[in-house]
């Protein structure tokens, strides 16, 4: 299963929006519950992301799996 | 390359189709490039497409099996440049493939104000999957609610569950079960009974009416990989998606032509299933 990282909601604000040296990417950590959001650590290996890699690498991360990684929000039905 | 140099090793057939070269030039602009091996195949999509009248009738496609991300997410006919969101994973000649929880493509077409084919009850949306995945989860989805969602479950269980701008509709998948192929789905009127659905281009049997009719179209942008939940990325799907294309409603020989073409497209690049 994937790993995830773990941001606060003030975290997450501090990440969020386009990259800065590509002009398709962004980054939009997503809040799951309990006020928890996540980034995959997919992100700390793409170049549009690099700026922000220090500042996700100290954060925890948390396997996918795991029975205490936080529930999704949102529901959207068809 | 210039354009007269390219028609010129078009040989004594057609030039290439103006619409491709301005998508080729948006993908330049935007950071990326295409092959001519590349534009050729993507110039036979674009004319088999404008020969059975389907090009007219779209409101804007992405060929995700691109040769670079660039090129991947630039749009072919409105030239719009969707962004990757939490860094989905692109491979060259097959697909994006996102990780089921944070990544998707938001593709900047909100329909209500972008589109220029597709109308309120007069919609197509498709997507070309290339791994089996079963979940109430979105290949390519949006929803303003009050009905006004576009959205696609290719399987769940045995089932594909649509939302052409009406929700609640549920269609009967042929076995083997599997979300393989292109998807389809479509709104051709006013009424709960105006819908259509499709894989691989053969109509599938539906075992749930919907139950919701959207009056107008989103608000919100097309999300692919996850559904644009009012402006919330959900229901992210853990999928690998080589295609998406939506506009106005197709008929039965349009969406099996689509399909023909799409799969031709699939098949030059090594990325069919």
């Amino acid at each position: 299963m994937a790993m995830f990282i773990l941001l606060t909601a003030g975290q997450a604000d501090h990440v969020r929006g386009p990259s800065i040296s590509t002009l398709a990417a962004a980054l939009n950590p997503v809040e799951r519950e309990g006020g928890v959001f996540v980034l995959g650590i997919d992100v700390l290996v793409d170049p549009s992301h690099e700026t922000h890699r220090d500042f996700l690498l100290v954060l925890p991360r948390l396997d996918g799996s795991d029975p205490s990684f936080p529930e999704t929000t949102v529901w959207a039905g068809a | 390359m210039p354009i007269t140099v390219l028609n010129r090793m078009r040989g004594g057939s057609r030039a290439f189709d103006a619409d491709l070269l301005s998508w080729r030039d948006a993908v330049v602009a935007n950071g990326g490039s295409v092959s001519l091996a590349r534009l050729i195949i993507i110039d036979q999509f674009v004319f088999s497409e404008k020969a059975v009248g389907n090009w007219a009738l779209t409101d804007d496609y992405f060929g995700l099996w691109a040769e670079n991300a660039p090129q991947a997410l630039t749009s072919l006919k409105q030239r719009r440049l969707a962004v990757a969101v939490n860094s989905p994973a692109f491979t060259a000649d097959r697909d994006y493939t996102f990780n089921g929880t944070t990544s998707y493509i938001d593709t900047g077409f909100v329909a209500n104000s972008h589109a220029v084919v597709m109308g309120i009850s007069n919609v197509h949306i498709e997507s070309y999957e290339r791994t089996n995945i079963s979940g109430v989860t979105t290949a390519i989805g949006v929803n303003s609610g009050s009905g006004r969602a576009l959205s696609l479950y290719p399987r769940n269980g045995n089932a594909l569950l649509p939302a052409p701008n009406m929700v609640g509709a549920s269609y009967s998948l042929n076995t083997p079960y599997t979300s393989v192929g292109l998807s389809q789905t479509g709104r051709t009127g006013a009424t709960t009974g105006d819908i259509y659905c499709a894989r691989n281009g053969v109509d599938l049997t539906q075992s749930l009416s919907p139950t919701n009719l959207g009056a107008a179209l989103p608000v919100h942008s097309l999300f692919v990989g996850a559904s644009n939940n009012n402006g919330t990325p959900a229901q992210f799907r853990p999928a690998s998606l080589g295609f998406v294309a939506y506009g106005a409603a197709l008929d039965a020989t349009q969406r099996q032509a689509r399909f023909n073409n799409v799969q031709a497209w699939a098949t030059s690049v090594g990325a069919q299933v």
